[in-house]
C-alpha cells in the first residue's frame, strides 16, 4: 500500500491537470463560440447598417431627382411659357365681348387646390427597423428577466 | 511539472514579459478612461467612430392659388475632396476636369489640391473659386454638371479622380422668374428667407434642422430620424391675374417713362391679395443686386415696406367719414372760391382755380382740395376726422403676412408737431404717408359694405399635421354699409363723368385718381409726382379693388392720365378671369343651357 502512494499522488496531479486543461479548453471554446457569435451579430448589424446607409443615400438621390423633375415641370408650365405657346398657336386673351355667360343651375365650382403634404412627414420612420438590430445584450437580459422598460 | 532550470527560467521570463505587457495595457486603458487626457481621447474616439451631421429638411414649397409652383427646392452640389484618398494622379485629373468644365484656372484648383491638408488635420476640403472682390466662394454646380462628373467617376476608362465627391445641398428655384418676385422674397445661400413670403414665413417654410450622430465604426443599423418638415404654402395670388397686372404695369411704365410703379389687386370681401405687381422687377433667382445698402435703391415689396403721400385718392376716406358722420350728403352744395385757410395755411385747388357751386359729387369729380379741406375742418372737425382715419387703419400696420411692413406716418392732434394746418392738408392726402396696402385695405371697406378685412397673402398652409385655412379677419367697421353704398355710387358716377380712361365697357366701376406731390427735404418736389388710381367693381357687388401707383411719370404727371388706363386694362382682364358677367346682364337674361 505504501508502495502505491507516490503513484496515487502522481495520478491525482494528472487528474487535476487534465481537469484544469479540459476546463480551460472548454472555457476557451465557450469564449470562442461567444466571440464568434458576437462577431457574426456584429457583422450582421454592420451589414444592415451599411444597407440602411445605402438606402438612405438612394432615397436622398431619388428625392433630388424628383425635385429636379418638379423644377423642370414647373419651368415648362409657367404662365409666361404657356402664354408664348398659346400665342404661337394663334390664341389671344379673351375680352369681355368674346364671352357669353350662361347660368347653369346646380353648377359646382371646382374645389380649391390643396397642396401636397411635406414629403418626409407621412410617417414617423423611427422604429421602422427591427429591434433585433438595435437591442444590446443588457437590453435582452433585462427583457428576459422582465425588468427595465 | 517543469524540472529543467533553463526551461523554468525561460517560462518565468515569458510570464514576466507577458505580465508586464498586460500591466502596461491595463495601465493605458485606465489612463485613457480616467486620466487627464480623457477629453482628448474622447474627441479622437468621436471623430474616428462617429460623424456629427446636421440634417435640414427640404424647404416647403410655395404655390399660387391654382397650384402653379412659385418656389421649389432643388439641388446643387459642392465639389469636395477626401484628402486621404486623393492621389498625385487624381489631383491633376480633378483639377483638369473641373477647370475645363467650370472655366476656373487649373493652377488655382491644383494649388488647393496639392496643399498638405492631412498635416493640417483637414480630411475633407471643399474646392473654392475666387470672386471679383478677391474673396473665395465654394464652387457650386447644378444637377447637369453633377451628372457629368458622376459619369466620370463611374467610368473605369475615365481619368482617375479618386477622392472627388459631390456634396448635395439645397437650392431655391423660382420657376416664374421675376413674376411675383416682390411677393415671394428670396432665400439666400445659407437657406434663410428674406422679404415677402419667404421672409415672413421663414421659420415655417424651413422646418427644423436636427443634429444626429452617425456611428461609422462600427456602422450602426439605425434609421436616422427625419427632421420636422417645413410647411407648403398656397398663396392667394392668381398667376394669371398677376401676369395681367404685370403686363399692364410694364406697358404703362414704358409708355410714361415712370421710374417705378405698383399694382395691387385685392378681394375686398376676403382680404385676399390676388395680384401684386411691382416695377422694377425682382427676380428671386438672382437677388444679389437688391442687397446694395443704398437709400436711393427701390425697396423690396414696396406695397408694404414703402410709404408715400397718397394725394387725392385719400379724399375717398375723408368724404366717406363725412357721409358716415351724417354731416354731409352727396347732394349737399359747397361754393368753391378756390382758396381756404386752415390753421393759418392757405390751401388751393390742384389747378389754382375756383370751381364755384359744387355738390359733394362735384368736389370728388373735380378733386377739389379746397372742398375737402372744408369738409374736414368745418364739417367733421379734428377729433372726428382723425378718429375715422384711425378706424380706417391709417397709421397702423394692417398685419398682412408679408415681411417688412411699415405703419406709415400720421400725425394726429395728440402729436407734439401736429398743427391745425395738418388737418387741412391731410384731408386731401398730403402731409401724411401711407403704404399702398393700408390704402387699399381702407378703401376695401367701402367696397365691402363698410367692413374692413385684413389683407393676406397665404390661403392655405399644409403641414405635417394637416391643412390649415386662414380665416378672414375683420379689422373693423369704420363706416356703415349705407355709407359704403353711397360712396361707391358716388365714385362710380365720378368715373362715368370724369374718368373716361378708367371705364370698362359693360361694367360699372367706382374709383378715384390721385396726383401727389413728392416731399423732399426742401419742400415738395416741383417736377415729379406720384400718379395713382384706386378703383373697385363691379359696383353692384364689388369683387376686386385695384390700386395703381406710378412714380415720377414723364409723359404726364396726372393719375387720371397715367394710372387710370392701367386700372382699365387690369379690370378688363379681371372680369374675364373671374368670370364676372357685364353689369347689364342679369342671370335671367343670360342664355340658359
Amino acid at each position: 500500500m505504501n508502495r502505491n502512494r507516490p503513484h496515487a499522488f502522481k495520478q491525482t496531479q494528472l487528474r487535476t491537470r487534465v481537469r484544469l486543461t479540459s476546463g480551460s479548453v472548454l472555457l476557451i471554446v465557450v469564449l470562442m463560440i461567444l466571440g464568434g457569435m458576437y462577431l457574426a451579430i456584429g457583422a450582421n448589424v454592420a451589414g444592415a447598417g451599411r444597407q440602411v446607409m445605402l438606402l438612405e443615400t438612394r432615397r436622398a438621390e431619388l428625392q433630388r431627382s424628383n425635385a429636379e423633375f418638379t423644377a423642370k415641370l414647373a419651368d415648362e408650365t409657367t404662365i409666361d411659357k404657356l402664354w408664348e405657346r398659346a400665342s404661337a398657336l394663334g390664341f389671344r386673351p379673351a375680352t369681355p365681348d368674346d364671352i357669353e355667360y350662361l347660368v347653369i343651375d346646380g353648377y359646382i365650382p371646382p374645389a380649391p387646390f390643396v397642396a401636397p403634404r411635406p414629403l418626409t412627414s407621412y410617417f414617423n420612420r423611427q422604429g421602422a427597423l427591427s429591434p433585433a438590430y438595435t437591442e444590446t445584450m443588457v437590453d435582452w437580459a433585462e427583457r428576459w428577466l422582465g425588468i427595465g422598460n | 511539472m517543469i524540472t529543467d532550470r533553463s526551461t523554468r527560467k525561460r517560462v518565468i521570463l515569458v510570464a514576466v514579459v507577458m505580465t508586464a505587457y498586460a500591466v502596461a495595457l491595463n495601465y493605458q486603458l485606465v489612463r485613457v478612461q480616467f486620466g487627464p487626457y480623457v477629453p482628448v481621447f474622447a474627441a479622437r474616439s468621436q471623430v474616428m467612430g462617429s460623424r456629427i451631421e446636421k440634417i435640414a429638411p427640404a424647404r416647403g414649397l410655395i404655390f399660387d392659388r391654382d397650384g402653379q409652383p412659385l418656389a421649389i427646392s432643388s439641388s446643387m452640389y459642392y465639389i469636395e475632396v477626401e484628402t486621404r484618398q486623393v492621389t498625385d494622379g487624381s489631383k491633376e485629373a480633378i483639377a483638369l476636369v473641373v477647370s475645363k468644365m467650370l472655366d476656373i484656372p487649373f493652377e488655382d484648383l491644383y494649388g488647393q489640391l496639392t496643399k498638405d491638408w492631412v498635416a493640417l488635420g483637414q480630411y475633407r476640403i471643399r474646392l473654392t473659386r475666387p470672386t471679383v472682390d478677391q474673396e473665395r466662394w465654394p464652387i457650386t454646380i447644378d444637377q447637369t454638371v453633377a451628372d457629368v462628373l458622376n459619369n466620370f467617376l463611374a467610368d473605369s476608362e475615365a481619368p482617375d479622380m479618386s477622392g472627388l465627391s459631390l456634396e448635395p445641398t439645397s437650392r431655391r428655384i423660382y420657376p416664374s422668374g421675376s413674376m411675383a418676385g416682390h411677393v415671394l422674397g428670396f432665400v439666400n445661400q445659407e437657406g434663410k428667407g428674406f422679404f415677402g413670403v419667404e421672409g415672413y414665413y421663414d421659420d415655417w417654410l424651413s422646418g427644423k434642422s436636427i443634429t444626429i450622430e452617425r456611428a461609422t465604426i462600427p456602422i450602426e443599423a439605425r434609421l436616422q430620424p427625419d427632421p420636422p418638415a417645413g410647411v407648403n404654402l398656397v398663396l392667394t395670388i392668381d398667376m394669371e391675374m398677376q401676369q395681367a397686372a404685370e403686363m399692364a404695369l410694364e406697358k404703362a411704365i414704358k409708355a410714361s417713362k415712370a421710374e417705378s410703379g405698383e399694382v395691387i389687386v385685392m378681394d375686398p370681401k376676403t382680404g385676399e391679395i390676388l395680384a401684386m405687381a411691382v416695377w422694377p422687377l425682382l427676380d428671386p433667382n438672382s437677388y444679389e443686386s437688391w442687397l446694395v445698402d443704398d437709400e436711393e435703391e427701390p425697396v423690396i415689396t414696396p406695397a408694404v415696406a414703402g410709404t408715400y403721400e397718397p394725394g387725392s385718392t385719400f379724399k375717398i376716406l375723408t368724404m366717406a367719414a363725412a357721409f358716415d358722420n351724417g354731416v354731409l350728403a352727396p347732394e349737399d352744395e359747397y361754393i368753391d372760391t378756390g382758396e381756404i385757410e386752415v390753421g393759418g395755411v392757405k390751401i388751393n385747388n390742384w389747378d389754382g382755380g375756383a370751381w364755384g357751386p359744387q355738390t359733394m359729387l362735384g368736389c370728388m369729380q373735380h378733386s377739389l382740395n379746397v372742398c375737402l379741406a372744408y369738409v374736414a375742418s368745418e364739417k367733421l372737425g379734428t377729433s372726428t376726422f382723425y378718429s375715422y382715419l384711425n378706424s380706417f387703419g391709417i397709421g397702423h400696420l394692417t398685419g398682412i403676412d408679408l415681411a417688412g411692413e411699415v405703419a406709415g406716418n400720421l400725425r394726429t392732434q395728440r402729436h407734439p408737431e401736429w398743427t391745425e394746418a395738418d388737418l387741412g392738408t391731410n384731408s386731401f392726402g398730403q402731409g401724411l404717408s401711407v403704404t399702398q396696402i393700408q390704402l387699399i385695405t381702407a378703401v376695401s371697406a367701402i367696397a365691402n359694405d363698410g367692413i374692413m378685412v385684413q389683407p393676406h397673402i397665404v390661403r392655405e398652409v399644409v403641414g405635417p399635421q394637416g391643412v390649415y385655412w386662414p380665416k378672414t379677419t375683420v379689422l373693423g367697421r369704420p363706416i356703415k354699409a349705407e355709407t359704403a353704398h353711397k360712396m361707391t355710387e358716388m365714385m362710380a358716377q365720378s368715373v362715368e363723368t370724369e374718368g373716361r380712361l378708367s371705364i370698362v365697357d359693360g361694367y360699372r366701376m367706382a374709383g378715384k385718381s390721385g396726383t401727389a406731390q413728392i416731399p423732399t427735404e426742401f419742400g415738395y418736389d416741383q417736377r415729379w409726382t406720384i400718379a395713382s388710381f384706386i378703383g373697385w367693381g363691379p359696383v353692384d357687388d364689388p369683387r376686386f379693388v385695384v390700386l395703381v401707383r406710378m412714380d415720377k411719370p414723364q409723359s404726364s404727371p396726372w393719375g387720371s392720365v397715367v394710372a387710370a388706363p392701367v386700372f382699365q386694362e387690369v379690370a378688363e382682364r379681371l372680369v374675364v378671369l373671374m368670370g364676372i358677367p357685364p353689369s347689364a346682364v342679369e342671370p335671367d337674361q343670360a342664355s340658359e343651357k
